[in-house]
């Protein structure tokens, strides 16, 4: 038996934009961002990167694409070796990728958790020993750290404290800041079920339903004259007000 | 009249592998009327969950209990044996948690699961027990409850799992429900529809919840009264509406600046910086002389550094730690 996590889904991603990718569970945006990664192949249509197919490209040809799309996940917890430092964390790709030596990789990942708002005094800790916020901060550094021109958070700020996501939230409206010059700005795809952190920190949006685009546009269009009924059950969620008056069987 | 439950001073430390102890909780104390809702609101290292766990005397070992009482109609539960205990919870007073997962054995069909506990704490036979969970599957599930009643936890979508998980723990009819976070790995459609079962079993079975969340938004218009903690205490309690629009202490004030509204962003899309708390959170490997909050307050003065304020009443009706209101 298969399941159709994805149908027929098409968009565009321009340089620099800030769009969201909002759904209930099961919608679908999580496989989509796998794909996007190149961690998942579509099983039909194509995914094109600067004009070309992933599909059709070699290993090391996508080897050079990878770092160029980045994705944090919900759990950092999970995405690092818990017995590395944060140095180490962050250096190991300018050890493969770079000719940098020691000190020079020490400063730019000092610079980087400046970046992201974290002390200096913390690239010798273990990963472990940082708060759930930190580790967010720091799996968007290590992000951040290959210059990559997208930039995919799914669900990265859903397990946190209020006043943690506000912090983040900002980290990543700095990011994107128009007066950044483009080539120096990812486009950020923010991938979550929580509509009012996906309204307040990007301009476009995409609605899933199963596996489907059901709904996309400006932010500001679709928060005020949603079309779509999965939208309207996403907006009236947000707004604290029950959606039983939409007909939906319950989960 | 008695409340359902009460909490009087209660202390409790972790003490950590390196020697180091963890104030969780300093001499919080609280009371729970019968059918009422009432809504922690915390962040991480608040105290809310050891808040939670103590209502059910449900300590991990490396906890140590400073003083204090848990009272269930007038009994401490602090000073029941084992076997007492195991009547009280999941009987008497019940929890749910962020992840159903846990509660649920994988193996098992999660009928036969809740009928389990109906096992454990009644002497009804096999046939009583059946029909009494249909009948509660029925009224929760519907049309879908034959279904639910025969699958297996890893059939079942993660809103169907903590509609299980709490019809596991009301199945014995307690007069208490905690729920720490029972929403919180489930999309905001679903968080709503579970929000909406927990409302009716309130006012059907006069359950009282007591609702553990860092989500603020979700206790409007669901909580009756609201508890605000910082730093292992309680700063701010009032009725929900009141605390949650009309916020008195200055963390609270300043936690609900931090979560964005839609209507705000309907209205004025703003990409300017989301206002945050400044400082960092507090550091809780001793105990504070003053007010937790001190050192990030925009209010300061100097007495918050020197002892903590006892509560006093507050313009809306609410009770506040703060020495703005007397203290």
């Amino acid at each position: 038996m298969s399941v159709r996590a994805l149908d027929q889904v098409s968009f565009v991603v321009q340089p620099g934009t800030r769009i969201a990718i909002v759904g209930a569970s099961g919608s679908g945006k999580s496989t989509l961002a796998a794909c996007l990664a190149c961690l998942e192949k579509p099983s039909s249509g194509s995914i094109c990167f600067q004009g070309r197919n992933l599909e059709f490209l070699s290993e090391s040809e996508l080897q050079n694409i990878r770092p160029q799309v980045q994705l944090v996940f919900q759990d950092p917890a999970m995405a690092f070796n818990p017995i590395f430092t944060v140095l180490e964390i962050l250096e190991e790709p300018w050890i493969l990728q770079t000719k940098l030596n020691s000190e020079e990789r020490k400063e730019r990942a000092a610079e980087l958790l400046g970046r992201v708002g974290l002390p200096r005094r913390i690239l010798d800790r273990k990963s472990a020993d940082l708060s759930g916020g930190q580790r967010q901060r720091l799996a968007i550094a290590r992000a951040l750290a290959l210059e990559p021109k997208i930039l995919i958070l799914d669900e990265a700020l859903s397990a946190l404290d209020y006043s943690v996501q506000a912090q983040i939230a900002n980290l990543l409206l700095d990011l994107a800041d128009p007066s950044i010059p483009l080539a120096a700005r990812p486009a950020v795809l923010f991938i979550t079920h929580d509509l009012v952190m996906a309204a307040r920190i990007t301009d476009e949006i995409i609605v899933m339903q199963s596996g489907r685009i059901v709904e996309s546009g400006p932010m500001r269009e679709v928060m005020r004259n949603p079309a779509h009924m999965a939208t309207r059950a996403l907006i009236a969620g947000a707004s604290g007000v029950s959606s039983s008056h939409e007909k939906r069987p319950a989960v | 009249m008695e409340p359902l439950l009460e909490v009087r001073d209660l202390s409790v430390r972790y003490q950590m592998r390196d020697g180091g102890e963890v104030f969780a909780l300093s001499e919080t104390s609280l009371r729970i009327e019968s059918g009422e809702i009432v809504g922690v609101l915390g962040e991480s290292g608040s105290g809310k969950s050891t808040l939670g766990a103590s209502l059910l005397a449900m300590f991990p070992r490396n906890a140590a209990i400073h003083g204090g009482a848990v009272l269930l109609q007038g009994k401490n539960l602090l000073e029941l044996k084992r076997n007492e205990l195991a009547h009280v919870r999941g009987s008497r007073v019940s929890l749910i948690f962020q992840e159903p997962g846990v509660a649920l054995h994988p193996t098992m069909r999660v009928g036969l699961q809740i009928e389990e506990v109906l096992k454990a704490h009644t002497s009804e036979d096999k046939a009583a027990r059946r029909r009494e969970v249909r009948s509660l599957l029925d009224s929760i599930f519907g049309t879908e409850a034959e279904r639910v009643y025969a699958s297996y936890p890893h059939q079942l979508s993660g809103g169907q799992r903590q509609r299980i998980a709490i019809a596991q723990a009301i199945v014995c009819k307690p007069s208490l429900l905690i729920a720490d976070e029972p929403t919180a790995s489930l999309d905001s459609v679903t968080q709503r529809e579970i929000l909406e079962l927990l409302k009716r079993l309130q006012k059907e079975r006069n359950l009282a919840i007591l609702f553990i969340t860092h989500a603020l938004e979700l206790l409007n218009g669901f909580a009756d009264r609201v508890m605000v903690m910082y730093a292992g205490e309680i700063v701010e309690e009032g009725e929900a509406a009141k605390v949650l629009r009309f916020p008195q202490h200055p963390y609270t004030q300043a936690l609900l600046t931090c979560r964005p509204r839609l209507e705000q962003i309907k209205n004025s899309p703003n990409k300017a910086h989301i206002p945050v708390i400044p400082g960092d959170a507090p550091d809780l490997s001793a105990k504070f002389l003053g007010c937790a909050f001190a050192p990030r307050c925009p209010e300061k003065m100097q007495i918050c550094s020197e002892r903590m304020p006892e509560f006093s009443n507050a313009g809306n009706g609410a009770k506040v730690r703060c020495f703005k209101f007397g203290g």
